[in-house]
């Protein structure tokens, strides 16, 4: 923490050598050639234990900064080597977001602004305290509340802008042979040889200049320290087809894509059930599009990853989304019924949208594993088998919400557009669902007594896992007992859900405990909280309904 | 009338409604089990839920269940199959997991580079208490697991039966007085006869930096010293001499005579800034960012004498404590976990250890090196790496790469580091399974007995003919 109040106090004292005298406004700026962009963006750097593109690095700074990868209209590459090249200007810029709103009266700033600039921030009376009483909450490891985890948020920001402005974050070479022997910490502007130096300054000369000509020569100042930082070590940089990859991957951004697909698919289909049949078919052409894009998303994430989908819980709503489309698939190639359709995309838009929108809870960053994680095939598929098992237990959900729809209104079973087969679907995505839970469970023990010789150890996350399948195999026995009809097991598919939700978000946002625990964060528990008792009163209004028409 | 009864005790336990009420059950108390290790830890969630008396009803009933269920389909048709094959493996997979909760082995081995050992840690608290023989021997007249309620204090009296194995003579009586599961230890000093004990001095610092009050006892050879971040106390015999406290910023305190301390404030130069005599209860400004220094108390000849209150939780920054009283014949004496005591009773001494449970592994393991790989240019481990031998076999253990022998798999659990954060011991999981292959094999007759049944053909269909019904209804629909 020393090191990092230091660092504060050298945002504002530092200035690098490069930086210039005169003041421009960074939002104004124009260019007549753009050719350096699709440069800049691919200039691998090394951050955060990983080898990046410079669009990524920049579009994670700007989350930090300001919670969105784009500001004032100016995209965050641009925006980043702006605060690289002339930090003085950005000492006066309001782009530091504190959103807790308890730790702005606190540090006794404009109450009416969620966004800040270092300056007024360097004036807060209160920081200093705050995060020397953060350090100790961290030493001591304890589990810090909202609020600290705003000053959390605070103390990484201010670290990292200080890491930009002294170039310390700037990993753009990677170490020579015999450096590499020693460390594989790629070297900032500080390590660099004169003739690096030289090569790298032409950058924020050719970004900063007021004149033209110079300003054109940008493409080809990156191009030729890019080629220079490959010749220190090549066989550690990264190849052009690695970064482009990536940088098409932020670009296309193919699971927001995929929603919008999606949304459009079950729009077509709602109409093709409420009397447009002939919808059907373009619904299914943008439900298989989604879907091929989706695939593709994944196909590039685990490109760039170098891993499967498996780390955290932004990729876990993914990949179930994407399950809840494949069972739909297979469900509506076999029993052809547009609900079966409607379901999958309902769930998947749904899912899609909640990860796309609250990054504040859940990161959408490609980062490295926790050295637990880094295991074999073992883990890939227990938790891939559970998270499939999750998709069909999400399509039993959405089915059942559907089912109970007829009574919410009438107290009755519906006879129209299908609205009977959704309790033999339901029943058909619950046994699919028990299937790969209880396959997963198991094999999250196989994992475990590979691992570490135990099979079972009444971890949280295990024990929530059981605790879900004991749910749906309770429904299930009760059906077959006839103790349930058609609406008690839509009902109890609802119900049973919420144990599955308690496993997937539960274990991790509210328990906060046991192994499992490289996924843990906090957030949006009221979120769901508020879900489940939505669900909760859905089935009471149903279950009232359905009683008073049986009395008359 | 017998047969009446019996037959309709055996068809309330094959009954499915039975399986429905005990599953419910069963999720319920698994759900309370995990509530309440994230509220009072593991050990007590496993001592209070996982592995209590009625879970083990509960899951004894479900096997009945399971079985009877099985029985009651009797004679088997080929229909059965997926059905039977699946109940049957959740029976061979609890009765796995018995045979491991009975005769497995679940520890851990704590090794600093060097070092070696043939005894595993484990979960489990013990009390011994050793006889002293003449010969310098020791005879063991206690071995007792302790399972005491690990979320209330114990402060009923638990009569222990020393025996000893060589002689018929009665030996003191002994019992627990109390037992803390979360203690607090404060130190006070008793003032004892001059040269029985040493000079203490009650020590208040207050800043905004670290802020504490206790108890030092001088260690009349070296001095004791306690380090605040970069600043030191020392409590020493003499006046320093110029040459001390050169290294870092040093507050001295020395014992003038039985009634006055002496003070020495060193700079980080080693110059000596400040010096005089102490007033007991006076806050003196020590010139180190907000520091202040009150001596409290000062007495020339004491010991330290620790006192236990029972918590609810363990202070800030502090370890939590388990401690014990224990009575042996007239002597009582407080232990923690972990620790040990000599007691004198009769004509026999009487050494009393209260510590976790150790089981011999039957050969000697040593921890050769153990090294901490990073993702390049981060402080976030990559790879967890211990170096062990096994009778002069080197092996590799890492996350996820176990060694697996003689029946035990080793398996990298974590580490401890020192102040500064260097790793300095290797913590390894041990584990010894005999249920193993039965879990596997249950395992597998789950899985294949689920997808037999829901996929190849109906289970049910010969027996709830309503059911048969309705499920054809819904086909059809």
């Amino acid at each position: 923490m020393h090191k990092l109040i230091w660092g504060f106090l050298a945002v504002t004292f530092m200035i690098p050598i490069w930086a210039f005298a005169n003041q421009p406004d960074p939002f104004m700026r124009t260019w007549s050639k753009t050719d350096w962009v699709s440069e800049i963006k691919a200039l691998p750097i090394q951050s955060a234990g990983r080898l990046k593109p410079f669009d990524t690095f920049s579009r994670e700074a700007f989350d930090l900064f300001v919670g969105k990868e784009k500001f004032r209209g100016k995209e965050s590459y641009e925006l980043v080597l702006s605060i690289l090249f002339e930090p003085q200007v950005w000492q006066e810029i309001q782009f530091i977001q504190i959103s807790h709103q308890e730790l702005r009266k606190d540090l006794a700033l404009d109450q009416t602004r969620q966004l800040y600039s270092p300056k007024e921030l360097m004036h807060a009376p209160r920081m200093m305290p705050l995060f020397q009483e953060l350090d100790a909450k961290q030493r001591a490891e304890e589990k810090l509340d909202p609020y600290f985890q705003a000053v959390l948020r605070l103390a990484n920001q201010m670290a990292f802008l200080q890491q930009l402005v002294s170039g310390g974050a700037i990993r753009v070479i990677p170490p020579n042979p015999s450096q590499a022997m020693e460390s594989d910490t790629w070297l900032s502007f500080s390590q660099f040889t004169d003739e690096q130096k030289l090569r790298f300054a032409l950058l924020p000369a050719g970004f900063t200049s007021d004149k033209q000509e110079t300003r054109e020569k940008l493409a080809e100042y990156i191009t030729k320290f890019k080629d220079l930082a490959r010749q220190n070590n090549p066989n550690l940089y990264p190849s052009d087809f690695d970064m482009k990859l990536e940088v098409h991957f932020n670009a296309l951004r193919p699971f927001r894509v995929a929603w919008i697909l999606a949304l459009v698919a079950s729009i077509f289909i709602g109409f093709s059930i409420y009397g447009r049949p002939s919808f059907y078919k373009f619904g299914m052409a943008f439900f298989l599009v989604s879907f091929f894009i989706q695939t593709y998303g994944f196909f590039l994430r685990c490109w760039i990853a170098g891993r499967p989908p498996v780390s955290n819980m932004y990729e876990s709503i993914i990949f179930v989304a994407f399950g809840s489309m494949l069972f739909g698939l297979i469900f509506e190639l076999i029993y052809k019924k547009k609900l079966i359709a409607l379901a999958s995309l309902i769930f998947a838009v749904i899912s899609l949208i909640i990860s796309d929108n609250v990054g504040s809870v859940m990161d959408d960053g490609i980062h490295p594993l926790e050295s637990v994680l880094r295991s074999n095939m073992w883990l890939t598929v227990h938790v891939l088998t559970i998270t499939l098992g999750y998709a069909a237990f999400a399509l039993s959900l959405v089915y059942g919400n559907m089912g109970l729809i007829p009574y919410l209104f009438t107290g009755k079973e519906s006879k129209h557009m299908g609205f009977r087969d959704l309790a033999f679907f339901s029943y058909r995505a619950v046994q699919v669902g028990v299937i790969l839970l209880a396959a997963g469970t198991i094999l999250g023990g196989v994992w475990a007594d590979y691992s570490w010789g135990r099979f079972w150890g009444w971890d949280p996350k295990e024990t929530w896992a059981l605790i879900a399948l004991l749910g749906y195999l309770a429904l299930i026995h009760a059906r077959f007992r006839g103790l349930v009809g058609h609406f008690g097991f839509l009902a109890g598919c609802v119900v049973a859900f919420m144990g599955v939700l308690m496993a997937w978000y539960g274990v991790n946002f509210v328990l906060g405990q046991g192994k499992h625990s490289y996924g843990f964060s906090t957030g949006g528990v009221s979120y769901v909280a508020t879900y489940c008792s939505l669900q909760l009163l859905v089935i009471a209004w149903a279950i009232y309904q359905k009683k008073k028409s049986a009395k008359s | 009338m017998f047969w009446k009864i019996a037959n309709k005790i055996f068809n309330g336990l094959a009954s499915l409604e039975l399986a429905v009420i005990n599953i419910i059950i069963l999720a319920i108390a698994l759900a309370a089990g995990t509530i309440y290790e994230s509220k009072y830890g593991a050990a007590v969630a496993s001592q209070v839920v996982y592995r209590s008396w009625w879970m083990q009803v509960l899951l004894w009933l479900f096997i009945l269940n399971l079985s009877a269920s099985a029985m009651s389909r009797l004679p088997w048709k080929r229909h059965h199959i997926g059905f039977l094959i699946t109940h049957l493996g959740i029976i061979v997979l609890l009765l796995g997991s018995w045979i491991q909760q009975r005769h497995g082995i679940d520890g851990i081995v704590a090794l600093a580079p060097g070092e070696t050992s043939k005894q595993v840690r484990i979960e489990e608290n013990v009390l011994y208490i050793f006889r002293a023989l003449p010969q310098s021997n020791y005879e063991l007249v206690l071995d007792k697991p302790l399972h005491f309620d690990l979320r209330s204090k114990f402060e009923k009296t638990l009569e222990l039966s020393l025996e000893s194995p060589t002689t018929k003579e009665a030996l003191p009586e002994a019992k627990i007085l109390r037992y803390y599961p979360i203690a607090e230890r404060v130190v006070r000093a008793e003032d004892v006869a001059v040269g029985k004990g040493a000079s203490a001095i009650k020590l208040r610092l207050e800043g905004s930096r670290a802020n504490f009050s206790d108890w030092m006892f001088l260690q009349e050879l070296k001095g004791t010293n306690r380090e605040i971040g970069p600043a030191r106390i020392r409590f020493q015999k003499n006046k320093p001499t110029k040459e001390e406290g050169m290294d870092k910023p040093t507050l001295f305190i020395y014992p003038k005579n039985q009634k006055d301390l002496g003070i020495v404030v060193t700079n980080k130069d080693g110059r000596q800034t400040d010096m005089g005599t102490v007033v007991l209860g006076k806050l003196r400004p020590l010139g180190w960012m907000d520091f202040g220094l009150v001596v409290e108390d000062y007495r020339p000849s004491a010991i330290p004498v620790a006192d236990y209150y029972s918590v609810e939780k363990a202070p800030p920054g502090a370890q939590p404590i388990e401690a014990l009283e224990l009575e042996l014949g007239q002597e009582k004496v407080w232990l923690e976990l972990g620790a040990s005591a000599q007691v004198s009773s009769g004509d026999s001494l009487y050494y009393i250890q209260f510590t976790k449970k150790r089981v011999d592994l039957g050969f000697d393991l040593k921890l050769n090196r153990f090294d901490i790989g990073y993702y390049p240019g981060t402080n976030k481990a990559k790879t967890y790496t211990s170096q062990v031998s096994v009778l002069d076999k080197t092996h590799l253990i890492s996350m996820n790469e176990p060694l697996h022998y003689n029946g035990f798999t080793f398996y990298q659990a974590s580490y401890e580091t020192d102040e500064e954060g260097k790793p300095i011991v290797s913590v390894l999981s041990v584990n010894y399974d005999p249920g193993r292959v039965i879990k596997y094999f249950g395992s597998l007759m789950i899985v294949f007995g689920i997808i037999s049944m829901f996929y190849f053909k109906p289970v049910y269909s010969g027996r709830s003919k309503i059911f048969m019904k309705k499920d054809k209804g819904e086909n059809h629909a």
